[in-house]
C-alpha cells in the first residue's frame, strides 16, 4: 500500500466494497481508537488523520499544521490531482522518517480505512459537505474547510453531526486570531455600548485570463470526473479548477462566501447571533459579463437582525468595524491591529466574571484535536458554520434575484418568496447525494 | 455604496447598449462554455431587474431556444439552471425530454427537482418508472429531496433487485424521505448482510425525519429497535441520540451507555450529555466517573465544565489528582468554568511545579470566579515560596485586581532584588494612570539605578488608558520635564511613541540644554519621530548643529517623514523644507538624496 497511488473507478470501487454502502457510506467500519479495549488504540496513541485535498491551502496550511502536532500521525493523503497527492505523501514520509503514509486519488478509500480517526477536508467547496457527511457516517471526526455550498447542505451536515455525536470543526483561524477574538469580546462585554452597526469589507477577486477559461484537454493524472463529483458537468478548463473554482457558482459562492466566512463570522460572534441569523437581506451586485465566472464580483449587502443591528458588507478590503452607542472598535485589514474610539476601550481588561469567548491560541487544528479527545464542540462547530453560511448564501440569493428577502432563522426559510426557497438547495449529479 | 451604484449604472448602460445590438436569446443557442457569456449575463439581468413579473416571459424565450436542434450542451445547462429559478409547469415536458437522455438527465433535474408543485412530483414519479441506470438514480434523489410520499412504495421494489447501486441509492433515498411508509419499508425489507449497516443508518435517519414531522411515538419505536438490536455502531449511536431527543425516561438510557464498554458509545453518551440541560445529568456523570476509562473520564470532566453546574466540582478536584496527564490537564481547564476559591491553592501549586501543565494552571488562576478568589491570591503574596508569590501576583494582574498595586509599588522599594524584580515585572502593563505620580517618585528615588529603564517603561504603559489630549497625559510630560536628568533619560525614548506637543517639547528642551548624553538620546528620539509634527524641530536642529553626523541622520529622518504616505504637508511645504536642507548637506550623496526627494515630490509619485 505504501508509496503506491491507489486509484479505482467509482463503479469498481462500489463493486469491490459493497459493505461501504452507496457512495462510500461505511457504517460498519470504525476507527480502531474508538473501540473498547485500549490495546486497540491506534499506533503510538496518536490521533490518526487522513488529509483529503492537498492542494494550495490543503497542503500549505492544513497538512502542515497537522504534520507538526505532536499527537497526530497523518497516515493518508488524497487528491484527485495525483501529483499533489504524491507531493504530500513525500513530505509526510520525510517528516516522519518512515513510509507509513498512503496516497490516494479517491477519498472513499481514505474513509474506508478503519485505522483513521479523523479527516481533514480541503477540497473545493462543492465537495465539502458530501465528503464530510460520508466521513461522519463512517464514524470519523471531521475538520473541513469552509464554506458549504447550499443552505440545505448545512442543515443536513449539522443534524448529522449531532446524531452521530461527531466532532466537527469548520476550519478557519479567525476565532483563534487575537484581533478578532478581542474585538468580539469587547463588543460582547458592552465596551462600545449597545451594538448598532457592523461594517465589513471583503476583497474583490481578479479571476484569470480568458485564455485559461477556454475548454482544454484534461491534464494527465488529474481525475476531472472525480473533481466535478456532484457538480454539473462542464468541460475542463484550467481556469475552472484548483484555486479558481470559487468564482463559479456550480462549485462555490464567490468572494462573499470565501472571505465572508472570516470577517462575517466575527460579526455573528460579536453580535451573539451565531446560532440564528439576520431577518432581512438586501443588496446589489455586479456580475461578470464575460468568461466562465459567474459569482458576484462586487457587491453591497445590508443585513438586518432582530436586535436591530445592521450588518453592511461591501467589496474592497478586509476590514471589520463595530459601532455602538458608546464607541467603536475596528481593524483596517486582515489581522491588522485592533483600533478603538478610545484607549479606554482599546486597553480594557475582560475580568473573570465577564464574558470570555471560546478560543484556542493554538489555532483551529489544535482546537479540533483537543475536542477529538474531550468530545467538546470545537469553537467553530457545524451549526455555527451552517448559520454563517446561510447568511452568506442568502446574500448571494438576494444578489441573484435582485430583491429584498426576509428570512426566518427558526424555520430556516425565506418568507413569502417561493423562488428564494427553491434556491436553498441544488440537485447533485447522480449518484452523489447528501 | 456610491461606487457600487456608479459601476452598476455603467454596467446597466453597457448591457443595454449591447442588448440593442444583440438578442441574448438568439446568441444563447451557440454558447459553448467558453469565455463569451454576455448573453447569459443579459438574461440573468432581465429576470433580476424584472422580478417575478417577467419570469413567465423569460421561461418562454428560454424554452424556445431549447427547442432549437442546434442548442449546445452548455446552452441547455444554462437554460435548465435558469428554469430552476424562473420556471413553471410549462417547462415540465421539455425537461422530461432532457431527463430521458443520460447526457442531459442531471441538468434537467436542476429544474425538475427545485420547482414546487405536485405536477413536478407526478412527472418525476412517472419518469422513474420508465427509467434505468444513472437516470433512475438521479430521479430517486430528486424525489427524495422533495420528500415525495409516493417514493417509498417504488423503492421497496428496487430493494429486491440485484442492482447494487440501485439498492444503495434506494436506501439513502428512504433515509431522506422519512415518513411512515419509508420506515415501514426499511423495517420490513430483508437485505443481504452487506447492506445491513446502510439499512440501519437509513432507518435511523428516516426515524429522525418522522419525529420531525410530529410522529414521535413511531419514531421512538424505531430508535428503540435499532438501539437494542442494531449491529452498526454509527446507527446505534444515532438511535441512542434519537431516544435521548424524543424519549421520555431518557436518563437510564444515558447512564447505561455511559458505562458501556465500547469507548465509542461511552464517548458518544458524554457528548450527548453536553447538550442536555436536566440537572440530573450532572449527578449521572459524577456517579459514573470513577468506573470509566481515562479517555472517558477526560470527556466527563469536559462535560461537567460545559454544564457549569458547581455540583460537578468535587469530581473535577478528583480529576486534578489523576495520574493520567490528559485527565488532569482537562480538569485544570475545566476549573475556569467550575472552580472557586477552594481550588486556588491547588492551582497555585500546579502553576509552580505542574510541569507541562503549569501554564494551564496559571491561566486558569486568572479566570477562576468567586468572591474570595482575589483575597486568597492576595494572601499568597505572603507565601514563603517566591515562585508561588510570582504565580499569585501574575494571576492578580491578569484578573485586573487593582487593589494590589499599592503593595507592588512598595515592593519596588524592597531591598531584596527578587522582590523588586517581581514587582516591576507585574506592574509593567498593570499600573495605570493613577500610579504615574508614584512611579515618577520611584524613578526619581532610584534615578540611575539598573531598574530606571524598567520603571520608565511602566510609566509609559501606565498611559495606555488615557488619550493624548487628556489633561493627565499632558501633565505627565510636564512632570517629566521637571525631573532630574536620569529620569528624563529613562523616559525620553517613550516620547516618540507618545507623540504630541508635550512630549516633543521635552525632547527639544533636552536637545537645547541637556548634557551630552541627554542631548544625544533626545536627538535620536527626535530623528525617529513617527509623524510630520517633528519636521520643524528637525529642520531647526539641522540649521543650528555643527555635528556632521546629526546633519546626515536628520536629513534622512526628514526624507523618511516627507516620503511617508501619512505625511500631511502639502507638496509645496515639502519642497520648501527640502530646499532649506539641501545647502546644509556636504557630501554629494546626501545632496543627491535630497535632490531626488525634491524631484519625487514635484513629480507627485
Amino acid at each position: 500500500m505504501n508509496n503506491k497511488i491507489k486509484k479505482i473507478s467509482r463503479r469498481n470501487f462500489i463493486k469491490s466494497a459493497a459493505v461501504l454502502g452507496a457512495t462510500a457510506v461505511c457504517p460498519s467500519i470504525l476507527p480502531s481508537s474508538v473501540f473498547g479495549a485500549d490495546s486497540q488504540v491506534s499506533p503510538s496513541n496518536k490521533i490518526t488523520i487522513g488529509c483529503i485535498g492537498v492542494g494550495g491551502h490543503g497542503l500549505g496550511v492544513n497538512f502542515n499544521a497537522f504534520l507538526h502536532q505532536p499527537d497526530v500521525q497523518i497516515v493518508a493523503v488524497c487528491d484527485v490531482d495525483r501529483g499533489r497527492a504524491e507531493n504530500a505523501q513525500s513530505k509526510a514520509h520525510s517528516h516522519y522518517k518512515n513510509k507509513d503514509c498512503a496516497s490516494y486519488t479517491d477519498f472513499r478509500e481514505v474513509l474506508a480505512r478503519k485505522d483513521i480517526d479523523a479527516v481533514m477536508v480541503s477540497t473545493p467547496d462543492h465537495w465539502h459537505v458530501p465528503i464530510s457527511l460520508m466521513a461522519i457516517r463512517a464514524g470519523k471526526d471531521v475538520i473541513c474547510e469552509k464554506p458549504t455550498l447550499t443552505i440545505e447542505e448545512g442543515r443536513v451536515l449539522s443534524d448529522t453531526v449531532k446524531r452521530h455525536g461527531a466532532v466537527f470543526q469548520t476550519s478557519t483561524e479567525d476565532r483563534s486570531v487575537p484581533q478578532y477574538h478581542r474585538m468580539a469580546e469587547l463588543v460582547r462585554n458592552g465596551r462600545i455600548g449597545r451594538l448598532q452597526t457592523i461594517r465589513v469589507t471583503l476583497p474583490i477577486w481578479g479571476g484569470t485570463p480568458l485564455e485559461m477559461q477556454k475548454p482544454a484537454p484534461v491534464p494527465p493524472d488529474f481525475d476531472y470526473e472525480m473533481w466535478l463529483g456532484p457538480a454539473p458537468y462542464a468541460p475542463y478548463a484550467p481556469g475552472r479548477c484548483h484555486f479558481h473554482f470559487r468564482w463559479i457558482r456550480d462549485y462555490s459562492a464567490g468572494m462573499l462566501a470565501d472571505w465572508g466566512t472570516h470577517m462575517i463570522d466575527t460579526s455573528q460572534w460579536a453580535n451573539n447571533t451565531e446560532f440564528s441569523g439576520p431577518e432581512q437581506i438586501e443588496g446589489k451586485g455586479i456580475f461578470p459579463t464575460e468568461g466562465i465566472y459567474n459569482a458576484a464580483k462586487e457587491f453591497h449587502l445590508e443585513y438586518t437582525y432582530a436586535n436591530g443591528v445592521k450588518l453592511l458588507v461591501d467589496s474592497g478590503g478586509t476590514s471589520l468595524r463595530f459601532e455602538g452607542t458608546d464607541g467603536w472598535v475596528s481593524n483596517a485589514s486582515w489581522r491588522a491591529p485592533v483600533e478603538a474610539s478610545s484607549k479606554k476601550i482599546l486597553n480594557s481588561v475582560i475580568r473573570p466574571e465577564e464574558i470570555h469567548l471560546y478560543t484556542c491560541p493554538g489555532g483551529e487544528h489544535r482546537n479540533f484535536l483537543d475536542c477529538v479527545k474531550s468530545r467538546r464542540n470545537p469553537y467553530f462547530p457545524a451549526e455555527i458554520g451552517h448559520r454563517l453560511c446561510t447568511l452568506l448564501h442568502a446574500g448571494n440569493i438576494a444578489l441573484l434575484l435582485g430583491r429584498k428577502l426576509r428570512w426566518d432563522p427558526v424555520k430556516e426559510e425565506f418568507l413569502k418568496d417561493v423562488t428564494a426557497n427553491q434556491m436553498r438547495s441544488r440537485p447533485m449529479r447522480a449518484p452523489w447525494t447528501l | 455604496m456610491k461606487n457600487i451604484m456608479l459601476i452598476l449604472s455603467i454596467c446597466c448602460f453597457a448591457l443595454t447598449a449591447l442588448r440593442s445590438e444583440n438578442d441574448p436569446y438568439a446568441e444563447l443557442s451557440a454558447y459553448d462554455a467558453g469565455p463569451q457569456t454576455i448573453a447569459l449575463s443579459l438574461i440573468e439581468k432581465e429576470f433580476r431587474e424584472g422580478g417575478p413579473a417577467v419570469y413567465e416571459q423569460v421561461e418562454a424565450r428560454l424554452l424556445a431556444v431549447l427547442s432549437k436542434p442546434e442548442s449546445t450542451y452548455a446552452c441547455k445547462k444554462f437554460i435548465c439552471e435558469t428554469l430552476g429559478i424562473v420556471g413553471s409547469k410549462a417547462c415540465i415536458e421539455p425537461m422530461l425530454k432532457l431527463l430521458a437522455d443520460e447526457k442531459t438527465a442531471d441538468m434537467a433535474r436542476t429544474a425538475l427537482e427545485r420547482l414546487p408543485g405536485k405536477s413536478f412530483d407526478k412527472a418525476l414519479l412517472n419518469a422513474l418508472k420508465s427509467s434505468s441506470d444513472r437516470i433512475r438514480i438521479g430521479i430517486i434523489q430528486s424525489l427524495a429531496t422533495r420528500h415525495n410520499a409516493g417514493l417509498a412504495g417504488v423503492l421497496k421494489g428496487y430493494l429486491g433487485s440485484g442492482d447494487l447501486e440501485l439498492i444503495q441509492s434506494s436506501l439513502q433515498a428512504l433515509a431522506r424521505v422519512g415518513g411512515t411508509d419509508a420506515v415501514k419499508v426499511l423495517t420490513s425489507v430483508r437485505l443481504a448482510d452487506e447492506f445491513q449497516p446502510l439499512r440501519e443508518r437509513a432507518l435511523v435517519d428516516a426515524a429522525f425525519n418522522l419525529a420531525r414531522t410530529g410522529s414521535n411515538r413511531k419514531a421512538l419505536k424505531m430508535f428503540e429497535q435499532e438501539y437494542k438490536n442494531g449491529t452498526s455502531l454509527p446507527a446505534i449511536i444515532g438511535a441512542f441520540n434519537g431516544l435521548i431527543d424524543y424519549g421520555k425516561d431518557t436518563l437510564p438510557v444515558l447512564t447505561g451507555v455511559l458505562k458501556n464498554e465500547h469507548k465509542a458509545l461511552a464517548l458518544a453518551a458524554v457528548k450527548t450529555s453536553m447538550r442536555l440541560s436536566d440537572p440530573a445529568v450532572t449527578k449521572i456523570l459524577i456517579d459514573v466517573f470513577p468506573s470509566v476509562k481515562p479517555a472517558v473520564q477526560l470527556a466527563i470532566v469536559r462535560a461537567l465544565a460545559e454544564r457549569e453546574d458547581v455540583a460537578g466540582l468535587p469530581v473535577i478536584k478528583i480529576a486534578l489528582t489523576s495520574q493520567d496527564e490528559g485527565v488532569k490537564g482537562e480538569a485544570i481547564v475545566a476549573l475556569e468554568k467550575l472552580g472557586d476559591v477552594s481550588v486556588v491553592n491547588d492551582l497555585a501549586t500546579l502553576a509552580v511545579d505542574g510541569g507541562n501543565l503549569s501554564a494551564a494552571a496559571q491561566q486558569t488562576l486568572s479566570r477562576v470566579r468567586g468572591p474570595d478568589v482575589n483575597d486568597t491570591l492576595t494572601k499568597l503574596l505572603d507565601d514563603p515560596d517566591p515562585k508561588k508569590v510570582r504565580v499569585a501576583a501574575m494571576a492578580l494582574k491578569l484578573r485586573d485586581e487593582n487593589s494590589i498595586i499599592p503593595r507592588l509599588l512598595k515592593m519596588v522599594e524592597s531591598e531584596k532584588a527578587d522582590t523588586r524584580s517581581l514587582a516591576i515585572e507585574v506592574l509593567d502593563g498593570f499600573a495605570g494612570e493613577n500610579e504615574i505620580p508614584e512611579l515618577i517618585r520611584l524613578l526619581n528615588k532610584g534615578a540611575g539605578s539598573s531598574d530606571s529603564d524598567k520603571v520608565a517603561s511602566i510609566i509609559w504603559k501606565a498611559t495606555r488608558m488615557i488619550d493624548k489630549d487628556d489633561d493627565r497625559f499632558i501633565k505627565l510630560w510636564s512632570d517629566v520635564g521637571n525631573c532630574p536628568e536620569p529620569v528624563k533619560l529613562a523616559i525620553l525614548p517613550y516620547a516618540n511613541s507618545a507623540g504630541g506637543a508635550g512630549s516633543r517639547k521635552i525632547v527639544t528642551d533636552t536637545i537645547a540644554s541637556g548634557s551630552d548624553a541627554m542631548r544625544d538620546r533626545a536627538v535620536r528620539v527626535l530623528f525617529s519621530w513617527q509623524n510630520d509634527q517633528a519636521v520643524k524641530s528637525i529642520l531647526d536642529l539641522l540649521k543650528s548643529t555643527s555635528n556632521a553626523r546629526y546633519k546626515i541622520l536628520g536629513m534622512q529622518a526628514l526624507v523618511r517623514i516627507l516620503n511617508d504616505r501619512k505625511c500631511t504637508l502639502q507638496p509645496k511645504q515639502k519642497i520648501e523644507t527640502l530646499e532649506q536642507v539641501l545647502p546644509l548637506m556636504e557630501r554629494p550623496e546626501d545632496k543627491q538624496n535630497v535632490h531626488n526627494t525634491i524631484e519625487k515630490v514635484k513629480s507627485g509619485k
